[in-house]
């Protein structure tokens, strides 16, 4: 489903004089209904690589096939759609708008990809229904805990139907019991037609995923399954 | 994204940040206003000089006396005396000429001053002898009061190259003829629909004479003017001083307009800034959700065309309702270049066309650097705004 291929990343400083190389020569394979932990220290390359699968960001030097199509022949505003409907993004700090309701964060996808207004609402109440979360749909987000604003977030981030779910540290800001709450259903959204990359320092967490991929300074070090 | 999507997003956005909304159109009605109000002081002010002249002129004109006693006229009919130039007799139209001997001047040699009545629109009075004076048809006048010209003459079988000087251009009612030039005459708005122009000429041939003649001419016509009638030299100085003020004040309103124009799209470009700073959030959310950048220069835009519509209505009204205040301080700012009496009000019509101007060009410069800032801003990678408020 996600291939990458030989991927380099180079950040260039302002001065466009220091040159860092994020990731080193990635070659890696997601599958469909796998979920996946991509563990390593602070700039080992972890967001920089959900980045790049993501489209928010573009590689220096390879290939990233996303279902046989080369992100790097993407325009801005095709990556811009592969986003809204291929993707789904789970931010640590939940990224929530809070002048908006929680139904309409979550129907934030929808609302770009320019889906009628009663379809998108319908859609994303039912998103937050299969969550539990329909009580709150009419609610502000400065009423809802830390771990029902991760849920939400991840209500936004499925309410596209989106192949891929990329979490970047979805419980760093989570106590022990809502960090597990959110990690079972983001395992939950693996299914067959769809891959969860979830970035974390977490090793207990990385430890319920289907594979473990360990990035040190921009490399993979390690890339291993998990018998759960 | 739906187009009504964007408007709500923008709405919102001036919603989230309604303090820094409310502080831009604040700044932008009163920057405006002030532009509208130098360009509106400037136009009345000019207005009213204009007609306050217009005015003097129409009022004490009347009493004016041409020195008839001095002058001396006969019809003279084209076999006895006048060549009258191809392109004239081409053109077909009836003409007479009349002729009026100028006999002030004590010189050993007899001066002409001849009265061309020239009127092709009526044609009433005669026909336009020397070519080139002054074009009727285009309103141009080739010749200014004091330029020397010269053509060919016919005297019953001599041919004469002949010296005119051009005195000056007289309203169509010789009595009350006001001396103007004909630039002065337009830009007081005194329409100059049949004109009488004031030849000089000399049967002399000799350049000397001539240029003697000429000199002597203009000299008593100018004690004529001087002493025989103030008026006539009270109307030319406020019209001179007009053109001073026009020549002063038009460019000082112009620099003041262009600093203030400035300020107003300093303004503009720092609430720009301000908003794609205050919305950088809201904007990463959206991308990284997938909106296009496309669509998100159409919110910002919105936004801005929203808040400039809004000063610019705000700013045309608040400068109609002083107008009158706005007028009377021009007034008085005109009044230091002529001598006119000083209207209190002003009918000239508000300048409907300064807020049109400044409405399109806050929209240019909204359209221009919304890009500019968002080229700017955005051409970060999107991790790079995420980054920022993650």
């Amino acid at each position: 489903m996600i291939k990458l291929i030989n991927v380099n990343k180079k950040y260039l400083s302002k001065n466009s004089k220091i040159e860092t190389m994020a990731l080193k020569n990635i070659n890696l394979t997601f599958n469909k209904g796998e979920f996946v932990a991509i563990v390593g220290k602070s700039g080992s390359g972890k967001s920089t690589l959900i980045n790049l699968i993501g489209g928010l960001d573009i590689h220096t030097d390879g290939n990233i096939l996303v279902e046989d199509i080369d992100l790097a022949t993407l325009k801005e505003n095709e990556l811009a759609t592969y986003r809204n409907k291929k993707i789904g993004f789970v931010f640590q700090s939940y990224y929530l708008e809070p002048a908006f309701s929680i139904l309409k964060n979550v129907a934030l996808p929808l609302i770009i990809a320019g889906v009628e207004p009663k379809e998108r609402d319908r859609r994303a109440m039912e998103i937050l229904t299969q969550l539990g979360l329909s009580e709150q749909a009419t609610k502000n987000t400065n009423e809802l805990s830390g771990g029902e604003m991760q849920r939400v977030a991840i209500a936004r981030a499925l309410v596209g139907n989106p192949s891929i779910i990329l979490a970047d540290e979805p419980t760093g800001n989570l106590d022990t019991e809502n960090g597990r709450i959110v990690m079972d259903m983001l395992r939950n959204c693996a299914s067959n037609d769809r891959v969860v990359i979830v970035v974390t320092h977490n090793e207990t967490e990385a430890q319920n995923c289907d594979r473990i991929i360990r990035l040190q300074d921009g490399k993979v070090v390690e890339n291993i399954k998990n018998e759960i | 994204m739906r187009f009504k999507d964007c408007i709500s997003f923008s709405i919102f956005n001036i919603k989230s940040h309604i303090a820094r909304t409310i502080i831009t159109i604040i700044i932008q009605i009163i920057l405006t206003a002030i532009i509208f109000a130098v360009l509106w002081s400037v136009f009345a002010g000019y207005d009213s000089a204009k007609q306050d002249i217009v005015k003097d002129v129409n009022e004490n004109g009347i009493n004016f006396s041409y020195q008839t006693n001095a002058v001396s006229s006969n019809v003279i009919s084209e076999s006895e005396f006048y060549y009258i130039d191809d392109t004239i007799k081409k053109t077909k139209f009836d003409y007479s000429i009349k002729e009026t001997k100028y006999s002030a001047i004590v010189e050993e040699f007899e001066i002409y001053v001849d009265i061309i009545l020239s009127n092709l629109i009526n044609n009433e009075n005669g026909v336009f002898l020397t070519k080139g004076l002054f074009d009727y048809i285009n309103q141009f006048q080739k010749y200014e009061v004091g330029d020397m010209i010269s053509t060919n003459l016919l005297v019953g079988d001599t041919k004469y190259f002949t010296h005119f000087t051009i005195i000056g251009i007289f309203e169509d009612n010789m009595e009350r003829g006001i001396y103007l030039s004909y630039q002065n005459s337009f830009n007081v708005g005194i329409p100059i629909i049949s004109s009488i122009y004031y030849q000089l000429y000399s049967t002399e041939t000799k350049f000397s004479v001539i240029s003697k003649t000429i000199l002597n001419m203009e000299k008593n016509l100018k004690k004529i003017l001087t002493t025989d009638n103030n008026f006539y030299i009270s109307t030319l100085t406020s019209i001179k001083n007009l053109q001073i003020g026009i020549e002063i004040l038009l460019p000082i309103s112009i620099l003041i307009t262009s600093i203030l124009l400035w300020i107003l799209l300093g303004s503009i470009i720092n609430s720009l800034f301000l908003t794609c700073l205050e919305n950088e959030r809201f904007f990463a959310l959206c991308i990284s959700q997938g909106l296009q950048k496309k669509a998100l220069y159409i919110i910002v835009m919105i936004e801005f065309v929203f808040t400039s519509i809004f000063s610019i209505i705000i700013s045309s009204l608040i400068s109609f309702g002083l107008k009158n205040t706005i007028s009377g301080v021009s007034n008085k700012l005109w009044a230091i270049f002529y001598n006119g009496v000083i209207s209190t009000t002003s009918s000239a019509a508000f300048p409907f066309l300064l807020p049109l101007i400044i409405f399109v060009l806050s929209l240019v410069f909204c359209a221009i650097f919304t890009i500019y800032i968002f080229k700017r801003k955005y051409s970060n990678s999107n991790v790079e705004m995420l980054k920022g408020e993650r």
